[in-house]
């Protein structure tokens, strides 16, 4: 622990006047873009990192880290006012934030999702400044095989979103990973499944396919049913009660339990290295609604369902600076990016990084309290302004959208052919759609499926194929039963909801 | 006094040839620099610190663009096959074009004769790591005590680090090892420091650690020891005759006109020789900036694949 | 019903396919290792056939392809694809327009200022955030 005198001195430059300056530049620009259907809070920082080579440190990565946190407020706006979420997190935001905005309460569906958002940011932050080395020594034990059980455990909570029918959940779930496989295999590193098209040799570009299937399926849908009639993209009822404007205290508070189990899922997942947020958002969902009494409000607009998927994964974000502070190690691709940000101030981090550049490292958590306080407040005013944008015609908003989604999928993927296997797959999702095929369960598979199989060949090498050699590994064996468990429990619980409907 | 004159004279016709070689051609419109990798990584970092430099330099507009797919192969596929005009160079790394020209020749749309070559931008320097507490301290005690454990975990996350790790179980008697393959430095930073692998391969991620005494190294697997730790001695000099060298590399169309060449090569020469650029590069690949030329460039880009089809032969 | 046999009909046959044809066809038959890459595709393959197989014999029954409106769906798909065509060889700024005015029309939108708006002022919001904000060139 450094000497507090070096603390003080790193929270003084995190509160002058330019850094928060800088702060606040990142958050609005991290808000803006990340709201633009199609870039998103990871593809907004990578944007933003060379705009920083010469800028000071903690200017710089104040900067990134307030892009950052303003992404993922930003990425909840489209998903909840128009259905057409950017990444499989924002889906699980979409569940319940779209009904909600479709009865009418966009500005309270967005508002819970902001405040939860903070929530869970502002909690994992805590977390990062005061407890974050023996999260780290966790990181550290936390081998291939153990990953292995984490990963199955996501994978039994998809049996609880598969709807009515088991078989096609399992379908779309094989389909899912199917589509993981196009590219380099992980363990050979041979060409698989491309076709002769390098372009996808390091596998299909993930953004044309959440956002071809997730945002671009549901505007083709909704454009085919365009009727004429002028409508709005979302209804803002004249003269609305305050109560169905705002979140009030109470609401909030009685999400509380909700809350806390996000965030605390979200921060041990993000404090693993290479888990990522779409699996925390989904075991956070499901096992909110497995604790509510009511498990039949979710998906139909229940705060529960929001307050659930978006503290866990802001949460991750910040756990995700965890490993990366005090072991070196980046847990995710936002946490790279902030790591080459660092690097190229020629700040190295790793084990010696807190005795070095303690000022730095107390002013950068300085600046992130800072940037949740501004994502708070940016938030409510942009809020505002975004869903008086999306009062607009159908017409008008679903053109912005595909123009948007246009630029931002080749932005994101570098050129037009990332848009055009963006179509292919809004074509597949369509399809899957009208045969009872769930698009929300083929990208979560296909997010977690190279995870899945990386961590399942790193296991066999470790077990050398042996499998008797599992029981040097008791934290592995508890998942793998533990994600057993789960997925029985979870379908037959599906099942029995689906009979009583 | 006659001194002050010549400097003087010497700096005005150095500034004179600079201009006349750059007034000699330049891109009509704007110059593209395509980077073979996504957004945000180093190789994106590298190609845009360069093209900021060299747009200061030169006054001339630069686009830069992303590329990404098969580390660099999609994007000389369409370098290889645009006019040559001299309109678009490229910035990539050698190892991934030189693996699949030598495992499928046919289904890669260009050879290594499709391009002309610019210069290189830096090495990285590619070793083989452990924990501080090994009980072995160079790639000979690893072998033997993979021959006394039955194996030995090795992280890996490039095709030829574990080929030139199977070279050296191959020349050895009953000895195995197990290998991870990961998504890169990161990864192979915890499995080494949380002791599930024996040994790891890192290009600059380990610097901190060999500072704080966590890690130590085993070998150079480079062709050369590294500039950091002259002492330790590289793979060949331990006995296996393999190295691989990776390098990042700039090209543009094979066929484009000698001045437009001339102009290219000295644009990225002087880019890369300002000490701003060489401080971010630095930083940012945690190796020096290192520019071969054009004609050596050719001569690394091409003696290349006859390694890595080494690496291959089985 | 008859639908979910039609489906079940066809991912049976799908996972022939891919058993049998593309993944010895575009995955490499490696001699050594755990994982090699052809397990997984194969190990897909036969879940997709043995879903597809209980699919025709248990059918669950909510398939809805004929709520869906496919022509058009279709109609705007073929705008998008012509759009993107277009913009691969026109570029950003001359394709947008004329995209977004077409979305629009089929959308049946006629009102002349939101057309305006969107043909004009949404592609030049876009050219703004993008080339002069993010400074990215557009497509």
């Amino acid at each position: 622990m450094p000497e507090l005198s070096v603390v003080l001195a790193g929270l003084g430059d995190a509160i002058a006047p330019g850094t928060i300056l800088f702060v606040l530049f990142g958050v609005m620009l991290g808000q803006f873009v990340g709201a633009v259907p199609g870039i998103g809070p990871v593809m907004a920082t990578a944007i933003a990192i060379p705009f920083t080579f010469y800028m000071e440190p903690l200017a710089a990565i104040g900067f990134l880290v307030g892009v950052n946190k303003g992404g993922l407020v930003g990425g909840a706006i489209p998903a909840v006012l128009l259905n057409t979420p950017g990444t499989p997190d924002a889906a699980a935001t979409a569940m319940d934030g779209y009904p909600l905005a479709k009865q009418g309460k966009p500005l309270k569906a967005t508002k819970m999702a902001l405040f939860s958002s903070v929530t869970g940011d502002t909690f994992s932050d805590i977390v990062l400044i005061t407890v974050s080395a023996p999260l780290a020594v966790l990181a550290l034990r936390m081998g291939p095989v153990e990953v292995l059980g984490v990963m199955l455990l996501a994978f039994a909570v998809i049996a609880g979103l598969m709807g009515r029918s088991l078989v096609k959940g399992v379908i779309a779930v094989a389909l899912g990973l199917l589509a993981a496989m196009v590219g380099t295999d992980p363990e050979h590193g041979t060409p698989r499944l491309i076709f002769g098209e390098f372009r996808v040799y390091d596998g299909l570009p993930l953004a044309s396919v959440a956002i071809g299937m997730l945002a671009i399926g549901e505007l083709l849908r909704r454009l085919s049913e365009s009727t004429g009639a002028v409508r709005p993209a979302v209804a803002l009822p004249e003269g609305q009660p305050r109560a169905d404007r705002s979140v009030s205290w109470a609401e909030y508070w009685a999400c509380r339990f909700t809350l806390a189990r996000g965030a605390v899922i979200g921060t041990i997942l993000g404090a693993l290295p290479g888990i990522g947020s779409t699996a925390a958002a989904f075991m956070s969902y499901a096992s909110a609604r497995q604790a509510a009494r009511e498990p039949s409000e979710f998906g139909k607009g229940s705060l529960h369902g929001i307050a659930a998927t978006e503290s866990a994964n802001s949460s991750v974000m910040g756990a995700n600076m965890i490993p990366l502070l005090t072991l070196g190690i980046p847990g995710s691709v936002s946490a790279a990016l902030i790591i080459s940000a660092f690097m190229i101030h020629g700040v190295q981090p790793g084990p010696f990084l807190f005795e070095q550049q303690g000022r730095l490292i107390y002013g950068l958590f300085g600046a992130m309290v800072i940037a949740n306080l501004l994502n708070l407040l940016v938030g409510q005013v942009g809020l505002r302004l975004w869903v008086r944008v999306v009062t607009a015609p159908e017409s008008f908003i679903f053109a912005a959208a595909l123009l948007m989604c246009f630029v931002g999928v080749s932005l994101a993927t570098g050129g037009l052919f990332g848009v055009g296997v963006m179509l292919a797959f809004a074509a597949l999702a369509y399809v899957m759609t009208a045969f009872g095929l769930s698009v929300v369960v083929f990208i979560i598979a296909f997010f977690l499926g190279p995870r899945l199989e990386i961590s399942l060949s790193q296991t066999l090498a470790l077990l050398n194929g042996d499998p008797l050699a599992l029981v040097n590994y008791p934290v592995a064996l508890a998942l793998f039963g533990l994600a057993g468990v789960t997925a029985v429990a979870l379908a037959r619980r599906r099942d029995t909801e689906s009979e009583t409907r | 006094m006659s001194g002050r004159i010549l400097r003087a004279l010497a700096a005005a016709t150095a500034l004179f040839a600079a201009g006349a070689a750059h007034a000699e051609w330049e891109p009509r419109g704007s110059l593209t620099l395509q980077i073979g990798f996504g957004a945000g990584g180093s190789t994106d970092t590298l190609g845009r610190i360069v093209a900021e430099k060299m747009e200061e330099q030169t006054g001339w507009n630069i686009v830069v663009e992303n590329r990404p797919g098969g580390g660099g192969i999609a994007m000389f596929t369409g370098i290889a096959n645009r006019p040559a005009d001299a309109s678009v160079i490229g910035l990539g790394v050698n190892m991934p074009i030189l693996v699949n020209l030598v495992n499928r020749p046919d289904e890669i749309p260009f050879d290594l004769d499709s391009f002309t070559y610019l210069g290189t931008a830096a090495k990285a320097e590619l070793g083989l790591f452990t924990r501080a507490e090994a009980p072995y301290d160079d790639v000979p005690g690893l072998v033997e005590h993979a021959r006394q454990e039955g194996g030995a975990a090795i992280a890996f996350d490039a095709k030829p680090q574990e080929l030139a790790m199977r070279y050296v179980a191959r020349q050895e008697e009953g000895v195995e090892f197990q290998f991870l393959s990961t998504k890169g430095g990161s990864e192979i930073t915890q499995l080494v420091l949380g002791g599930q692998a024996a040994a790891g391969f890192f290009a600059g991620e380990q610097f901190p650690f060999l500072e704080s005494g966590e890690l130590k190294m085993l070998a150079s697997f480079n062709a050369t020891r590294h500039g950091y730790a002259p002492d330790t001695p590289t793979l060949q000099e331990q006995g296996y005759d393999i190295y691989v060298d990776p390098f990042w590399f700039f090209a543009t169309t094979a066929g484009i006109d000698d001045q437009a060449r001339e102009a290219l090569v000295s644009a990225i020469d002087a880019a890369l020789s300002d000490e701003e650029v060489q401080k971010l590069v630095q930083n940012t690949l945690r190796s020096p900036v290192f520019n071969a030329g054009p004609e050596e460039t050719e001569k690394m880009v091409k003696q290349g694949l006859d390694t890595v089809a080494q690496l291959f032969a089985q | 019903m008859a639908t979910d046999r039609w489906l079940g009909l066809f991912f049976a046959g799908f996972a022939v396919l891919l058993y049998a044809v593309i993944v010895p066809w575009q995955a490499d038959a490696v001699g050594y290792g755990f994982l090699r890459p052809r397990t997984m595709p194969r190990i897909a393959a036969v879940v997709i056939g043995l879903c597809g197989l209980i699919l025709i014999f248990r059918p669950p029954g909510d398939a809805r392809p004929g709520r869906f409106r496919w022509g058009r769906a279709a109609v705007f798909a073929g705008v998008l694809v012509a759009g993107l065509w277009a913009m691969s060889h026109l570029g950003f700024l001359l394709v947008a327009p004329p995209l977004a005015l077409a979305v629009m029309l089929l959308a049946q939108e006629r009102r002349p200022l939101w057309l305006a708006l969107g043909a004009a002022g949404v592609p030049a919001l876009i050219w703004f955030a993008v080339a002069v904000l993010l400074d990215r060139p557009l497509p």
